[in-house]
C-alpha cells in the first residue's frame, strides 16, 4: 500500500461522519394532540420558532393553548404576548393551562408586541413563548394597512431562544419568518360538525348545537412533510 | 476557655458602645447590665479598659460564667475578678436576694419557707440535695439552686445591632434629569446592598421618596418578585419605574428605604423544568411594565362569577407557584377545545342573514341587577359561509348586535 492510501485510511478511522455526530438539539415539547406529535416527532421543536398559520376559526388558537396546557403542566413557565387584547382567560383555564404560571403582556399593539417579545426571549427560563399577532376585530391584520416587522426582528428573536429550552409559537393568518422560523403549520378547517335533532350534520342550514369542527394541519416548512388532522370540540 | 465580664451601669447606651468595641460577644438586659464574652487572655486588657474608660458610677466583675459574673458584680467596688474555679466559694457569702439580679423570680413565699429552714446565702442553698429540694419547692428552684452554684441556667443571648435599611439625602442643588440621580441611588442601594449581604437578607420592596423643587413629593413603591439584595438590579428596576413615572419638578432631596426579608438562595434542581431566574424575571417584569403598562402584564386569574371577561390581573411571581417535577410522558386528550378570541371592547355588528350558514342559541345572560354594572343579553353562535364560527350578542337596550369573539 502506498505511503498516501495508508494515511488516507488512518484519517478515516479518526474522523466520524456528519450524520453521526452528536446533535445540539433541545428537544420538543408535547403539543397534546396525538396525530401531530406522531406527524412532528415528538411535537414543536425547542430553541426555534414555529409559526402557526391559518385562517380564522381553523383551530390554530385551540393548537397554542394545547400546547401551553402541555408545557404549564409539566411545571413550565409560559408567556403570552397578546398583540391586540384577544386572550380569553376562561377558554384558557378550560384547555387545562394553569394560569398561576402563565405570564400574559397584553400589549395593544404590533411594535410593543414585538419589543416584549425581545424583551421575554432574552430573559430565559419560559418553556413556551406565544407571539400572538392575530387580532380578533376583523379590521385588524398584518399585512393590509399594518407594516410588517423586519426581517432583523425575527433575527433577534431567533437568535435569543437558539440553544435554549423555549419554543416561540407564533400565531397569525400568514407565514411572516421565512427562512428564520424552524417549523411553519398551515391549517385548515375542513368540516364542521353540528348537533341536530336528527343526529350529527355537517354545516346545515338551521339553527343547531355547534359541536366540533375538523381540522387539517400541514407542514409547510420544516425538516419532516406531511399532514396530520384533528378535532376540536366545543366548550 | 471564654471568661465573661458583667458591667452594671445606669449610663447603658456607652457601655453598650464601648463594649462592642471589645467584643462582638455582647448581651444586653436593660436597664443596667451588659456581659461580655472576652477570651481569657484578654481579661485583664479588657477589665482596665473599661476601669479606665467609664467615668460614671459603674460596677464590673469578671468570672468563668455570667451568672457567676453578675452575682460578683454585686460585690464589686468598682470591679472584681473572680479567679477561675473559685466561683462558688466567692459567692459563699452572698444572700439568697442576690438571685433576683439575675432576672429570676423570687416569689416572697418560697424566702419565707427557705427562711425557715434557716437557708440564707448561696452557700448554704447550694448545699442542699436536689432530689429533696425538688420534692418540696418544685423543679422551678432547681434554676436557683444552679445559679446558687455559679453556673448558667440560660443560653448566651448575643446582642445584635439593629441595622437601618433607610437612607436620606439633601442635595445642594436642584436635579432636574433622571441621569445625576441615578448616581445617587447608585450610591445609597450599594452601602445598603452590602447591609443586606452582611445580615443574609435581600429587599422585598423598595421605597423611594423623592423632593420636589416645587415642594411636593414624589413617592414610589416597588413590590418586587422575589426578595432581591443586587444593587444593580435593584438600580435597574427603579430606573425602569422612574423612566415610566418621572416626577414632576426639580429633586432637592431624597429618601430611600428597603423592607428586608430573610434571602432565599434559589436552587435549581435535576428533575425540575428551568424556571425564569428571579432577579432578571424582576428585571424583565420592570421593563415590561415600561412598555405597556402596570394594568397590562400580570397572571390572568378568574373571577367567581357568570359576567362575560370577568378575570383580573395578579402581579405574576415564582412565589405563588409551587415547584413541579417535570413529566416525561405527555397525556392525550380526545381533542382539544375550540377557543375564543375576544374583541375588547366588543364591536357592533350588522348580520346579513344571507351570510349566515347555521347558528345556535340564544343563550341568555344576565346578572348583577342590583349593581349599576349589570348586563344583560342574548348570545349566538353563528358560523358564516366563509367558515368563521362567531359569537353574537343581541343587546335588548341598545337594540344592536355586537360581535364578542371569534372561535378559533
Amino acid at each position: 500500500m502506498s505511503p498516501v492510501a495508508n494515511a488516507s485510511s488512518a484519517w478515516a478511522a479518526r474522523i466520524s461522519a456528519a450524520a453521526a455526530l452528536p446533535s445540539n438539539n433541545p428537544g420538543t415539547l408535547s403539543t397534546g394532540i396525538e396525530t401531530l406529535d406522531a406527524l412532528l416527532k415528538g411535537g414543536f421543536p425547542r430553541g426555534g420558532i414555529t409559526e402557526l398559520t391559518g385562517p380564522v376559526s381553523s383551530g390554530r388558537t385551540a393548537l397554542l393553548f394545547s400546547t401551553l396546557a402541555q408545557a404549564t403542566q409539566q411545571g413550565e413557565t409560559v408567556a403570552y404576548i397578546d398583540a391586540f387584547n384577544s386572550f380569553d382567560p376562561l377558554s384558557a383555564a378550560k384547555a387545562g393551562i394553569e394560569l398561576k404560571r402563565l405570564l400574559w403582556i397584553r400589549c395593544q399593539s404590533l411594535e410593543r408586541a414585538l419589543q416584549a417579545g425581545d424583551i421575554v426571549s432574552r430573559a430565559g427560563g419560559f418553556g413556551v413563548i406565544a407571539l400572538d399577532l392575530e387580532s380578533a376585530a376583523p379590521a385588524v391584520q398584518i399585512g393590509r394597512g399594518m407594516k410588517k416587522p423586519s426581517y432583523h426582528c425575527w433575527l433577534r428573536l431567533r437568535q435569543a431562544i437558539e440553544g435554549t429550552p423555549t419554543v416561540l409559537l407564533l400565531l397569525t393568518r400568514e407565514a411572516a419568518v421565512g427562512s428564520l422560523s424552524s417549523l411553519v403549520l398551515t391549517l385548515k378547517r375542513k368540516q364542521s360538525f353540528w348537533q341536530s335533532s336528527s343526529g350529527m350534520v355537517e354545516s346545515a342550514p338551521g339553527c343547531h348545537l355547534f359541536h366540533r369542527i375538523g381540522t387539517e394541519i400541514r407542514i409547510v416548512r420544516g425538516k419532516m412533510n406531511g399532514h396530520a388532522t384533528f378535532c376540536c370540540r366545543f366548550q | 476557655m471564654p471568661r465573661f465580664v458583667a458591667v452594671f451601669s445606669k449610663d447603658l447606651a456607652r457601655v453598650l458602645a464601648l463594649a462592642q468595641t471589645l467584643t462582638p460577644r455582647v448581651e444586653a438586659h436593660p436597664p443596667d447590665r451588659i456581659i461580655l464574652e472576652i477570651s481569657a487572655r484578654e481579661e485583664s486588657k479588657v477589665y482596665a479598659q473599661i476601669l479606665k474608660t467609664l467615668k460614671q458610677p459603674f460596677r464590673l466583675a469578671a468570672a468563668s460564667t455570667r451568672t457567676a459574673a453578675v452575682l460578683a458584680a454585686s460585690r464589686a467596688n468598682p470591679g472584681i475578678i473572680v479567679p477561675c474555679g473559685k466561683e462558688r466559694e466567692f459567692l459563699a457569702p452572698l444572700p439568697i436576694q442576690t438571685l433576683s439580679l439575675l432576672g429570676m423570680p423570687l416569689k416572697r413565699e418560697l424566702l419565707i419557707t427557705l427562711g425557715n429552714w434557716g437557708i440564707q446565702t448561696l452557700a448554704q442553698l447550694a448545699s442542699l440535695p436536689d432530689t429533696e429540694l425538688v420534692a418540696r419547692l418544685g423543679p422551678a428552684v432547681l434554676d436557683l439552686r444552679k445559679a446558687a452554684c455559679g453556673e448558667d441556667c440560660s443560653l448566651f443571648q448575643p446582642f445584635i445591632p439593629e441595622i437601618p435599611f433607610e437612607e436620606r439625602r439633601e442635595l445642594d442643588f436642584t436635579l432636574l434629569t433622571l441621569e445625576p440621580l441615578n448616581f445617587i441611588l447608585g450610591q445609597l442601594l450599594e452601602c445598603m446592598g452590602e447591609r443586606l449581604s452582611e445580615t443574609g437578607q435581600a429587599a422585598e420592596s423598595i421605597c423611594l421618596d423623592l423632593k420636589l423643587e416645587n415642594g411636593g413629593r414624589h413617592q414610589r413603591k416597588l413590590h418586587l418578585a422575589c426578595p432581591i439584595r443586587d444593587p444593580k438590579v435593584l438600580l435597574s428596576l427603579l430606573r425602569l419605574d422612574l423612566q415610566s413615572h418621572p416626577p414632576t419638578a426639580g429633586i432637592t432631596g431624597l429618601n430611600l428605604k428597603m423592607d428586608p426579608v430573610p434571602f432565599r438562595v434559589f436552587q435549581y434542581t435535576l428533575f425540575q423544568p428551568p424556571v425564569p431566574n428571579p432577579e432578571k424575571l424582576s428585571r424583565i417584569l420592570a421593563r415590561l411594565s415600561a412598555l405597556v403598562g402596570e394594568d397590562n402584564i400580570g397572571s390572568p386569574a378568574l373571577l367567581d362569577t357568570y359576567r362575560p371577561d370577568g378575570s383580573r390581573l395578579h402581579p405574576f411571581g415564582m412565589g405563588n407557584q409551587e415547584t413541579k417535577r417535570a413529566k416525561a410522558p405527555s397525556t392525550y386528550k380526545a381533542s382539544p377545545l375550540l377557543a375564543l378570541r375576544r374583541v375588547r371592547p366588543p364591536v357592533p355588528a350588522q348580520l346579513q342573514k344571507t351570510e349566515i350558514v347555521a347558528w345556535t342559541g340564544p343563550w341568555r345572560s344576565s346578572g348583577e341587577w342590583w349593581t349599576e354594572d349589570s348586563w344583560n343579553r342574548d348570545e349566538w353562535d353563528i358560523q358564516f359561509k366563509n367558515g368563521t364560527i362567531c359569537r353574537f350578542y343581541w343587546h335588548p337596550e341598545d337594540k344592536r348586535w355586537f360581535l364578542e369573539g371569534i372561535y378559533d
